[in-house]
């Protein structure tokens, strides 16, 4: 038995988590304490983290460091999310809490906190079921609000609407002098939405909406009562929402009657209309929190449990609705997905990478001429781009731009470290050479587009990676082709590869 | 039956005043010093209480009614009664309640005192010789030196008498060709005043040499009294007597008053230096010219005068030495026995781990729950003891014991409620030991007591962190725990120690969490949820399914609460209530609350604990906790009530209410004029619920009744031919 402690510092409130820890079962909550802190309201109000406030973040990270001592904790995670990231001077917080308690936190980006905050919700019970269709996960975040759409039990697109409650807060205060404005708030979200609904939904409306959000609406939270998920019929929830007025005179009443910046208001008209515009059946509000995530994603990766979901399968899935947004040619593609993971398998010895990095190999097979949809003059720097700005949930946002740098790189020359440093750690770049490496050189035996190649397959013998090969047609361009690409790959690897024709 | 559709059940004729009420338990405990049937000594000690209990009234609730009229708040109460009004009738009721004090004591205990050869004089006068002679080197001795007489001129003003002390007012008149204080100037020998306090840090009663069989005791006024002349040495004293005020001397509003007064009651307060005097108790034998001096100076009205007929101020009685050999007038001794569940000098972790233990104080010890906090302490496995502490007694193992764990570096966090009345003092010392031996202390909650008895010990185990927890409805007070009739339970089951970790932590200023899986938590859940379960049972009694409630609590006043009740009376629901204290419901109302009954236990023990039982349509549930059913307990204070789930101990429970509702002997039933009478023992076998306690405590503890576990009761209260069901 193990046990597992997570201090997370959102948006809204810190809170600690404890679990303990056993081989084969689920993370067991033994101790939770929350103390609200919503340093979100300072941060978009003055871009900074007052000291009063981090004063009191030391003060509470130090309570909680003690509770883990009285515990005994063995393992220690400090996250915060990326509100902190808004925070002109989130690198001094840091230092200071870091003074205070001798605890380091790491900042979270916002793809890592998504995707942690998803691992919590894909343990539920009963998530497979309601993926099993159609089903939008809506994430409402500080920044913005992420949309996932699952189809058939995989991830199929996730994007993001700048509908943060950040924002809207921001806009709220703004439009409050105006006698309309909640009309134009709701307009202003149902454009959003709209654009969503045609581009993915199709009028296909998913059978479960699931919403993840870091302040509970308290109504919601009446709703839950002491279950810890909320599943309801999502025209209750609607009814419930719309029945709650500014003239309620109960707790609910008065939240709304709080400075703009405080307001739950915002907040409930953007849950009304993602009831509307995103019609499902069923609601589901989990009750699980990045605590949870964070836990279980140790657990993941360290073989405590096996995972509830396949995560890589979700990456992969979203990685080819990218690919087929953007009309990239799939039998290219699958050929050199199957090429470049053999290279990948059979040269571990010699690159030394692990799965991650193999996922990341096929993300970028997948990914790396989607560019040429708007340019193919371009199609580097478009790959490049496009997937910089494609949410891919499960891929950390360094990953992606990892990806990003081998689709660029695969056509451009790739820089040496020393113009790279500010961007990637050598450990990284040696991660995007590595990949490039084997990219280029399966690209170079599919240069035809044409999968002419078959039975590949693959042996080192002699410091030479030997990739026999059948071919129907003549494979002149691809031996051409072949020769640059394998010259990187040596100096990549000192490996030389070289291609051998059978007699078919 | 009424229409329950038009009933009013918050129509203030269906409520009695809760000062009323208190008085009439005050009068309860009266009537235990009247009874013959009680040992001599414990009479006097009930007569004692009844004193404190009255001066204790005076300050908190008459002194905030007072603040009320002050500040010209006319807001009727539940009953429909003025704050003027109230003082009123309170007065009339202390001051005949007074009369009868001392009726008692001089017409009863006194004259059986002197027969039992006990004799307790206030008058120096009656001493002979060789009495006399000690307690005159007694007063040179002991009591001179402490005395500081004060006199009153034009150069002096009155002095400053203390809230609660014994004084002694006297007329002086310097004597012919003496020299007067230095500083005064000579002037017509008019009689001037004075006054000098008893010391309080004296005993009240002193015993005096006599023969063997004798025992002669006297009051330390009487003493002083008979020594004036020398403390005033150049004066002649004209008369003297004794005297005690009463001050609203509590600068904060009592916080079972209503809030909105606060504002103008302080800006009241700022005005006044200290403290209105709100009773004068003199001697009724007072100099016309001592009293009005007093009642000019300290600002009194004629009707705030209690005229007493006796010794001022009756807590002595408590305070008279125990008198040797002579057994027979006191009750029985009694010693708390053990709980057959707990092993002697065993491992209390692994007692509670085969399953929830009960404990009824003082019936069984309370050792278990001290050796629960001191194993913990010790034990290398346990990480953390965290602890509510309202009232603990001064030299508490409790508090060594959490030190000690503090020093053996477990985490040890204790919050100390140091609005505990009238014992802020003292304990802000242990605080500061506790803070000092490295505890977290936390000093209450801004804006709420914290009256919820909780103890929650972690301990990491082989199979992973379990956590042990104390749950109580009385104070962690191992001294008062001998005279105070309480309930609490160990438990290990995972779903109350998870609350009790978050109840520390919501106590520790963290958020609330977002569900409790079994407590139920003042201010916030609690009211809610008693609602929820009293309507629970007029919805069953409505569709005909068995409806019943039994409650047993220290007061009861909470307006909402006794509306539900009644509604559900109404509706045919069977309320038994068992009330120590203040009860504002009234029984016996046609179509409103003819199903109730409330009955109050006055006994050796003072009642505390507070139990809750609901029929819930044959799925009984019973609960225990730390709060009453009166808007304080429920808005202002952090409670806890836990229900009982183990199904040897709801047994337990329902029998020890069985039991309570049985006894005819320390009960009282209010009839349907809201008064306390005595039920009808004719023909019926004497049942006083303490006394059984008593003795299946000791049965128990012999082992004679086999293994209380297995013992199942059968549920007689949910029978319609109860006795009580009339």
């Amino acid at each position: 038995m193990k046990l597992f402690s997570s201090v997370y510092i959102g948006s809204y409130e810190v809170t600690m988590k404890l679990y303990e820890l056993r081989q084969g079962r689920m993370p067991q909550n033994i101790d939770t304490m929350r103390m609200p802190m919503p340093i979100v309201y300072e941060i978009s109000k003055t871009k900074s983290v007052s000291i009063e406030t981090t004063e009191k973040l030391v003060s509470v990270i130090s309570d909680m460091k003690k509770v883990m001592d009285s515990y005994s904790a063995d393992i220690r995670s400090v996250y915060a999310g990326a509100t902190l990231h808004r925070a002109e001077n989130e690198l001094f917080v840091l230092e200071q809490i870091r003074l205070g308690t001798g605890i380091s936190v790491h900042v979270l980006r916002n793809s890592e906190q998504r995707f942690l905050e998803y691992i919590s919700v894909a343990a539920m019970s009963s998530f497979e079921d309601y993926i099993k269709n159609r089903c939008v996960m809506a994430d409402v975040g500080g920044s913005s609000l992420q949309l996932t759409l699952f189809s058939e039990g995989k991830v199929s697109v996730t994007q993001h609407l700048p509908l943060g409650t950040f924002q809207l807060r921001d806009t709220y205060a703004r439009l409050s002098e105006m006698p309309d404005h909640r009309e134009q708030m709701s307009d202003m979200i149902d454009k959003e939405f709209d654009v969503f609904q045609k581009m993915y939904l199709h009028e296909n409306n998913p059978d479960t909406l699931i919403i993840l959000e870091d302040q509970l609406l308290p109504p919601i939270d009446e709703m839950r009562g002491s279950k810890n998920d909320l599943v309801v019929e999502t025209d209750r929830l609607k009814k419930k929402l719309k029945n709650i007025s500014i003239n309620d005179d109960s707790s609910i009443g008065e939240m709304f009657h709080s400075s703009p910046e405080l307001s739950v208001e915002p907040v409930l008209l953007l849950h009304r209309e993602l009831l509307k515009l995103i019609p499902s059946d069923t609601t589901v509000i989990p009750g699980a929190i990045i605590n949870d995530g964070i836990c279980l994603n140790y657990c993941y990766e360290n073989g405590i449990i096996k995972k509830h979901h396949d995560f890589h399968e979700d990456i992969i899935n979203a990685s080819w609705a990218i690919a087929d947004r953007y009309d990239s040619y799939r039998p290219h593609l699958r050929t050199l997905r199957i090429i470049s993971l053999k290279i990948f398998d059979i040269m571990k010895k010699y690159h030394g990478m692990g799965k991650r990095q193999r996922l990341l190999m096929e993300v970028a097979t997948i990914l790396h001429d989607c560019g040429k949809y708007i340019s193919i003059y371009e199609s580097a720097e478009c790959s490049h781009r496009i997937i910089l700005s494609s949410e891919i949930l499960g891929l950390t946002h360094k990953e992606r731009e990892i990806v990003a740098a081998v689709a660029k790189y695969n056509r451009t020359e790739m820089p040496m470290f020393r113009d790279l440093r500010d961007q990637f750690s050598e450990e990284e770049y040696f991660v995007i050479v590595k990949l490039l490496a084997i990219l280029k050189v399966s690209n170079a035996l599919d240069r035809s587009h044409k999968q002419k190649l078959k039975n590949i397959s693959m042996r080192i013998r002699n410091n030479e990676l030997i990739i026999g090969v059948e071919a129907n047609d003549s494979i002149t361009l691809e031996k051409g082709m072949f020769e640059k690409q394998a010259d990187f790959f040596y100096r990549t690897f000192a490996i030389r590869p070289v291609i051998r024709e059978k007699n078919v | 039956m009424g229409n329950i559709a038009e009933a009013d059940f918050y129509n203030p004729k269906y409520y009695d005043n809760r000062e009323l009420s208190w008085l009439k338990f005050n009068q309860r405990i009266l009537n235990e010093a009247r009874d013959t049937k009680l040992p001599l000594m414990e009479r006097l000690s009930f007569l004692s209480i009844t004193s404190s209990n009255l001066d204790e009234f005076f300050m908190v609730r008459v002194a905030s009614l007072k603040d009320m009229v002050h500040a010209g708040y006319k807001k009727p109460d539940l009953a429909g009664m003025t704050p003027e009004v109230q003082l009123l009738k309170i007065n009339e009721v202390t001051k005949k309640f007074v009369t009868d004090q001392y009726i008692c004591l001089n017409r009863s205990l006194l004259p059986l005192l002197e027969k039992e050869n006990i004799r307790i004089y206030d008058d120096y006068s009656k001493l002979n010789d060789e009495q006399k002679k000690f307690a005159d080197r007694y007063f040179e001795k002991n009591i001179f030196p402490t005395l500081t007489p004060m006199a009153v001129d034009a150069s002096r003003p009155f002095p400053l008498i203390r809230n609660k002390t014994l004084n002694i007012a006297l007329l002086i008149k310097p004597k012919k060709g003496a020299d007067i204080l230095p500083g005064q100037k000579k002037k017509k020998s008019e009689p001037e005043f004075a006054t000098v306090q008893v010391p309080s840090v004296l005993d009240r009663v002193i015993q005096l040499p006599s023969d063997d069989d004798e025992h002669i005791f006297i009051l330390l006024e009487a003493l002083i009294s008979a020594h004036l002349s020398e403390i005033f040495m150049n004066y002649d004293v004209i008369t003297s007597s004794s005297y005690r005020i009463m001050r609203n001397a509590d600068f904060s509003i009592d916080e079972d008053d209503a809030i909105d007064l606060l504002e103008e009651i302080q800006k009241q307060l700022k005005k006044r230096q200290w403290g209105e005097c709100i009773r004068l108790e003199v001697s009724s034998d007072i100099d016309a010219r001592l009293l009005s001096f007093l009642k000019e100076n300290l600002c009194i009205r004629d009707y705030d005068i209690f005229s007493i007929n006796g010794p001022v101020d009756l807590t002595f009685l408590s305070k008279i030495p125990h008198i040797e050999n002579r057994d027979d007038l006191y009750d029985k001794p009694f010693s708390p026995r053990k709980n057959q569940r707990i092993t002697p000098g065993g491992d209390i972790f692994s007692d509670i781990r085969k399953g929830d233990i009960l404990l009824k104080h003082p019936y069984e010890s309370f050792d278990p729950v001290v050796d629960f906090i001191r194993q913990g302490a010790q034990d290398p496995n346990v990480l953390a003891i965290k602890m509510t502490l309202y009232r603990v007694s001064g030299n508490s193992p409790i508090i060594a014991n959490l030190a000690r764990a503090a020093e053996n570096r477990k985490q040890v966090t204790v919050l100390v409620e140091l609005k505990a009345r009238f014992d802020e003092e003292h304990n802000i010392v242990w605080a500061k030991k506790l803070e000092k031996a490295g505890c977290h202390v936390i000093y209450g909650v801004v804006g709420l007591k914290t009256h919820c008895k909780t103890a929650l010990i972690v301990r990491r185990e082989e199979d992973g962190i379990r956590r042990y927890v104390h749950l109580g409805t009385g104070n962690y007070n191992d001294s008062t725990a001998k005279h105070y009739t309480d309930c609490g339970m160990f438990t290990c089951k995972e779903t109350y120690g998870e609350d009790a970790s978050s109840l520390f932590n919501m106590l520790s200023g963290y958020s609330e969490p977002r569900h409790w899986n079994k407590l139920i938590v003042a201010p916030i859940w609690m009211r809610k949820r008693f609602l929820y379960l009293i309507q629970r049972e007029t919805e069953n009694a409505r569709e005909g399914r068995p409806a019943m409630i039994v409650a047993k609590m220290n007061s009861l006043c909470d307006r909402e609460i006794i509306a539900n009740l009644y509604e559900a009376s109404a509706a045919g629901v069977v309320i038994h209530l068992i009330v120590r204290g203040i009860c504002c419901l009234r029984t016996g109302i046609p179509g409103i609350s003819d199903n109730i009954t409330v009955t109050s236990i006055v006994g050796r023990f003072l009642e505390h604990g507070r139990i809750f039982y609901f029929k819930n349509a044959g799925a009984e549930e019973f609960y225990m906790g730390s709060a009453d059913w009166m808007p304080r307990n429920l808005d202002k204070r952090v409670e806890v009530v836990f229900p009982v789930e183990d199904q040897i101990l709801k047994e337990k429970l329902r029998h020890y209410l069985l039991v309570e509702l049985s006894d005819n002997l320390k009960s009282y039933y209010m009839d349907d004029e809201g008064e306390y009478v005595r039920p009808d023992r004719r023909g019926k076998k004497t049942v006083g619920s303490q006394a059984v306690f008593m003795e299946e405590a000791e049965e128990d503890e012999l082992g004679e009744t086999g293994s209380k576990d297995t013992r199942i009761f059968v549920p007689v209260f949910a029978d319609d031919n109860n006795e009580y069901d009339e």
